[in-house]
C-alpha cells in the first residue's frame, strides 16, 4: 500500500473505533426525567429504580436532572427537550390550554403535600383563621391553591411576599408562616429546633395530585413501549421505596447538600401517608382517576385559574401497566 | 525684611527679583544661576528660542512651578521684599483658558467670585474689564460663540479684573493671526500707559517683543540664561511706532543677540 | 417627528415577521405567542400591568435618585483623596460584579420586605455607572484649567465645586443613563424576592405569569418594564440636554 492509502486507512480505522466507543450499547434508551426541585425524598421512588437497576433491566438510560424554584420543567418536556418531566397537576391544565399536550403518567402524590407552617406558638387555629389575619405569609405567587383559598374563603386579609428557598425569612421571624411541602419544609425546621404546626391545603379541600410524571402527547404516541417500561419500572422503584427509604436516602442525600440522611428519613416516613395511602397496592402506586381530574378542573376554573373548562379530561392522563 | 501690605490695598506696579536662579525640570536643567531684576511698573519681554527657559522663567515668577536653587521676590517701590501673596498677579497662558459652560462676563468674574467677592460687584467690575478690551457686547456670550482673538480678550480682562499688580503673559497672542496680534499687543500697551502694572511677557516674536518691552531679554538654549540685556527705545507704543526708525533699530539688536548665540555650539 | 421614522418602519418589520413566523411555525402560546396574542393579552390585563408599572416606576425612581446622590458624591469624594480612591475603588468594583439576584434574599433579612428592599437592589444596581463616571469625568478635567485654578488661588474646595464638578456634567450624564435602565432592572429582580404578592408590582406579575406557564402575559410585563426604563432614560436625557446644550456637544443634538 502506498503511504497516502495507509495513512487514510489507519485515520478510518481511529474513527470507526472512537464511534463505536461513544455510541456504546446501541440497544438502550436514553431517557431524560426533568425534576422540578433538588433531590429530596419526593423523587425517592425514582432513584430507588435507578439504584436498583429496574430502568437497566428495560434497556434504559435514565438521567435524573434536579431542578429548583424556576425550573420550567413543563416547558421543556412539552418542547421535547426532555423525556419526561415533573409537574404539578395544574400544570398539566393550564399548560394544555396554551397548545401544551402534556400527558400524565404517574401521580406521585396522591394527596396535596402542600401546608402552610406556622410556629407552634402562633395564636391561629385553622387555615381559615390565617388566612384573614394580619399575618406575614412566604408563598409562590401564581400557585393556584391561592385563588382557591381566596375563592373559598372569600379573600384573604394576610399580607403574601415572594417564597425563596430559604428557611431564613421564618426562622428570623420575617415572615410568620411560609409555604412548604409537609415532608420537607417543617422536617428541616423541626431539626433546627424549631417547634411548628402545618396547616394541610388538602384537608381544607384543594387537593390535587402532586408530583406528576409527564411526557409529550407526541413522544408517547412514538414511544409507548419505552414509556410504559419507564412507569413499570417507576412503580417498582417506589414500592421499594416506600418498604426501605433509609436504604436509598443516602444516596440521594449525597445529591442535595441541604438536606442530610436523618431529615430524609423523618421525610420519607411522613410522607408515605400521602404517597403510598392506606389500601393502595404496591402494583396500583401512581394511578389517577378522571373523577379527581375532574374536581380539579371545576375548581381551576371557578377561581379563573383555567380560561374554559376542559373537555378532553381522558387525554390529559393515563395509567400504563 | 519684610513687608506685608494689606491684600487690596496696593494699586499700580511691583519689583521682582530673581537672584541665581537654577529650575530643573524632568531631569533637565532649564535655568542655570539666573539673576536678574525689574523695577515697579516695568515691561519686560523674554525672548529667544525653544527650550531657553523662558515660559519657565515666566512660571516660575508666577509660583507656578518651585525652583530648586536661589530665590525670586517681588519688591515695593523702595526695594523692600513683599510677603508671598500679599500683592495681585495675574497669568495670561497661551491659550484662553476660558471655563467652556461660563459666560464671557461670568469668565471674566471668575477670580473675583472665587476670592469670595459678592456675585453682583464681581460681575459689575468684570464688565468693565470688558469693555476695556473691546467686548462689551459679547458679555453674555458664551466661549464656542466667541472667535480666538475675544477668546483671548475675555482672558485679558479676566486677568485685569483684580487690578493686578503684576501680570504675566506667555505667548498669549500666538495662536491669532498677525493683524490681529498687533492690534493686541497696542491694547495691551494701552493697558499697561493706563492702569501702571508691572508686566514680563513671553514671546518667540522680535517684533513683538520689539514692540512689547521697555527692556528685551534674550535667553539662550542649554540653560545659558539671559545673554543679552537690551534697553528698548521709549517711544509711544501706538500703530505708528512700527514704521519708526527705532522700532528697526530695536529689531536689528535683537535678531543680533539672537543669532549670536545660536552660532556657539 | 421625522426622526422617529426609521424606527418605527424597522419596529413595524419586526413585529409583521414575528407574526408571520409564529402563524407559519407554530411553537405553541407557552414558547412564543404572537405579537398580536401579547398585545391582546396586555389589553386584557391592562388594569393589572397600569397598577404595576405605577409601583415599579416608584421604586425604580426612588433607587435611581439614591444612586445619583450617592454615585456622584462617592465619586466626588474618592476623586479628593487617592489614598480613597485606591483602597475603595476595587471594593466598589468588587460590588457591582455580585449578581443581585444572589443577594437580594439577604437584602430582605436586612432591609424587610416592600419598598426598602426593591429600592435597595435597585439603588445597588445602579450606583456603580454614576460613581465610575463621575470619578473618571473629574479626573480628566483639562490639566490646563487646573492650572488657571492654582493661578487664581482656588482652595480644594472650590476646585471641586467650581472645576471638576461641572467640567464632569456631560459624563456624569453618562452614567446616570446607564444607571437609569439598571435602576429597572435592579427594582424588577429586588420585586422576584422581597415584593407584596396581593398588590404586585411588574417583577410579581411576571413571577406569577411564569408559574402560570402564560407566556403572552410575561411578554406583556416585560414590555411594560421597557417602558419604565425609557421613561426614566428619557427623563435623564432631557435634564443632560438642558444642562449641557449650551456649551456641550454632547447637549446639543437632540
Amino acid at each position: 500500500m502506498s503511504p497516502m492509502r495507509s495513512f487514510q486507512s489507519a485515520v478510518l480505522s481511529l474513527l470507526a473505533i472512537l464511534l463505536a466507543a461513544c455510541s456504546g450499547d446501541s440497544d438502550t434508551t436514553r431517557v431524560r426525567v426533568q425534576l422540578n426541585w433538588a433531590a429530596e425524598p419526593e423523587f425517592g421512588g425514582f432513584y430507588a429504580a435507578l439504584e436498583e437497576g429496574l430502568f437497566a433491566a428495560a434497556k434504559q438510560e435514565v438521567q435524573l436532572i434536579g431542578g429548583g424554584l424556576t425550573t420550567p420543567s413543563a416547558q421543556m418536556c412539552a418542547r421535547g427537550d426532555v423525556e419526561f418531566a415533573i409537574v404539578s397537576a395544574e400544570q398539566v391544565l393550564t399548560f394544555a390550554e396554551q397548545g401544551a399536550d402534556l400527558v400524565a403518567l404517574f401521580a406521585t402524590f396522591q394527596h396535596s403535600p402542600f401546608v402552610l407552617v406556622v410556629r407552634e406558638e402562633s395564636p391561629w387555629k385553622s387555615l381559615e383563621e390565617l388566612w384573614k389575619s394580619n399575618a406575614r405569609a412566604a408563598v409562590e405567587p401564581g400557585l393556584p391553591w391561592i385563588a382557591e383559598l381566596d375563592r373559598k374563603l372569600g379573600g384573604h386579609t394576610l399580607t403574601l411576599v415572594p417564597y425563596s428557598m430559604q428557611l431564613a425569612p421564618f426562622t428570623t421571624g420575617a415572615v410568620d408562616a411560609m409555604q412548604g411541602f409537609i415532608s420537607s419544609e417543617p422536617v428541616q425546621l423541626r431539626l433546627q429546633g424549631l417547634a411548628v404546626r402545618c396547616f394541610s391545603l388538602g384537608e381544607s379541600g384543594y387537593d390535587p395530585y402532586a408530583q406528576v410524571l409527564v411526557t409529550s402527547r407526541k413522544f408517547l404516541d412514538q414511544n409507548q413501549e419505552t414509556v410504559t417500561a419507564f412507569v413499570n419500572a417507576a412503580r417498582r422503584g417506589w414500592a421499594s421505596y416506600n418498604a426501605q427509604a433509609p436504604r436509598f436516602n443516602p444516596v440521594i442525600s449525597k445529591l442535595n447538600p441541604a438536606m442530610d440522611c436523618k431529615a430524609m428519613d423523618i421525610a420519607a416516613e411522613i410522607q408515605l401517608a400521602i404517597v403510598q395511602p392506606a389500601g393502595l397496592a404496591d402494583d396500583a402506586l401512581g394511578t389517577m382517576t378522571l373523577e379527581r381530574w375532574q374536581t380539579l378542573a371545576q375548581q381551576m376554573h371557578a377561581s379563573s385559574k383555567l380560561k374554559r373548562m376542559p373537555t378532553d379530561l381522558e387525554r390529559r392522563f393515563v395509567n400504563l401497566r | 525684611m519684610v513687608t506685608a501690605p494689606a491684600r487690596g490695598s496696593f494699586i499700580g506696579g511691583i519689583g521682582w527679583r530673581l537672584e541665581e536662579v537654577s529650575i530643573v525640570l524632568g531631569g533637565r536643567r532649564i535655568v542655570e544661576q539666573c539673576s536678574t531684576q525689574a523695577a515697579a511698573g516695568s515691561a519686560t519681554v523674554l525672548v529667544g528660542p525653544s527650550g531657553c527657559g523662558k515660559t519657565t522663567l515666566l512660571r516660575a515668577l508666577g509660583e507656578l512651578i518651585k525652583v530648586q536653587a536661589g530665590h525670586i521676590s517681588h519688591r515695593s517701590a523702595n526695594g523692600a521684599e513683599l510677603a508671598r501673596g500679599a500683592c495681585h498677579v495675574s497669568f495670561c497662558f497661551q491659550e484662553p483658558r476660558l471655563l467652556p459652560w461660563l459666560s464671557a462676563l461670568d469668565n471674566a468674574a471668575l477670580p473675583l467670585s472665587l476670592a469670595g467677592v459678592p456675585r453682583e460687584d464681581a460681575r459689575a467690575r468684570a464688565a468693565v474689564e470688558l469693555s476695556r478690551t473691546g467686548l462689551a457686547d459679547a458679555k453674555e456670550l458664551l466661549p464656542r460663540a466667541l472667535s480666538g482673538g475675544m477668546q483671548m480678550r475675555v482672558a485679558l480682562a479676566r486677568a485685569l479684573v483684580t487690578t493686578p499688580n503684576l501680570l504675566l503673559l506667555d505667548e498669549p497672542f500666538a495662536a491669532l493671526d498677525e493683524l490681529r496680534r498687533m492690534q493686541l499687543d497696542e491694547a495691551l500697551r494701552a493697558l499697561h500707559a493706563e492702569l501702571g502694572f508691572t508686566m514680563v511677557f513671553v514671546t518667540h516674536s522680535s517684533a513683538e517683543a520689539a514692540f512689547i518691552g521697555d527692556r528685551v531679554l534674550v535667553m539662550g538654549t542649554n540653560a545659558r540664561g539671559i545673554v543679552a540685556d537690551l534697553a528698548m527705545s521709549a517711544s509711544a507704543r501706538n500703530a505708528a511706532h512700527r514704521t519708526r526708525e527705532e522700532f528697526a533699530h530695536d529689531l536689528a539688536r535683537i535678531e543680533r543677540a539672537l543669532h549670536s548665540q545660536a552660532e556657539v555650539p | 417627528m421625522r426622526a422617529l421614522w426609521p424606527t418605527l418602519v424597522l419596529a413595524a418589520l419586526l413585529f409583521a415577521g414575528w407574526e408571520a413566523a409564529v402563524w407559519l411555525f407554530e411553537p405553541g402560546d407557552y414558547v412564543l405567542p404572537a405579537p398580536s396574542t401579547v398585545t391582546s393579552e396586555a389589553w386584557r390585563s391592562k388594569g393589572l400591568l397600569f397598577a404595576a408599572l405605577a409601583r415599579t416606576s416608584l421604586a425604580a425612581t426612588l433607587g435611581f435618585l439614591i444612586a445619583a446622590l450617592v454615585g456622584i458624591s462617592a465619586g466626588a469624594l474618592l476623586s479628593l483623596s487617592s489614598f480613597l480612591r485606591r483602597g475603595l475603588y476595587p471594593l466598589a468594583t468588587l460590588l457591582q460584579m455580585v449578581p443581585i439576584i444572589a443577594i437580594a434574599p439577604v437584602l430582605v433579612i436586612w432591609c424587610g420586605y416592600g419598598l426598602p428592599t426593591v429600592v435597595a437592589a435597585a439603588a445597588i444596581v445602579a450606583v456603580f455607572p454614576v460613581l465610575a463616571n463621575t470619578l473618571d469625568g473629574i479626573r480628566s478635567t483639562d490639566h490646563r484649567l487646573h492650572e488657571l485654578f492654582t493661578v487664581l488661588r482656588a482652595t480644594r474646595a472650590q476646585r471641586l465645586l467650581r472645576l471638576e464638578l461641572p467640567a464632569a456634567r456631560p459624563q456624569i450624564i453618562t452614567g446616570l443613563r446607564i444607571a437609569a435602565g439598571l435602576a429597572v432592572i435592579g427594582c424588577v429582580v429586588g420585586e422576584f424576592v422581597g415584593s407584596f404578592v396581593s398588590d404586585p408590582p411588574i417583577g410579581t406579575v411576571i413571577q406569577t405569569a411564569m408559574r402560570e406557564g402564560r407566556t403572552a402575559l410575561v411578554l406583556a410585563a416585560v414590555a411594560t418594564s421597557c417602558c419604565a426604563g425609557f421613561a426614566l432614560f428619557a427623563a435623564v436625557s432631557l435634564v443632560g440636554h438642558f444642562m449641557l446644550r449650551r456649551w456641550h456637544e454632547s447637549g446639543m443634538r437632540s
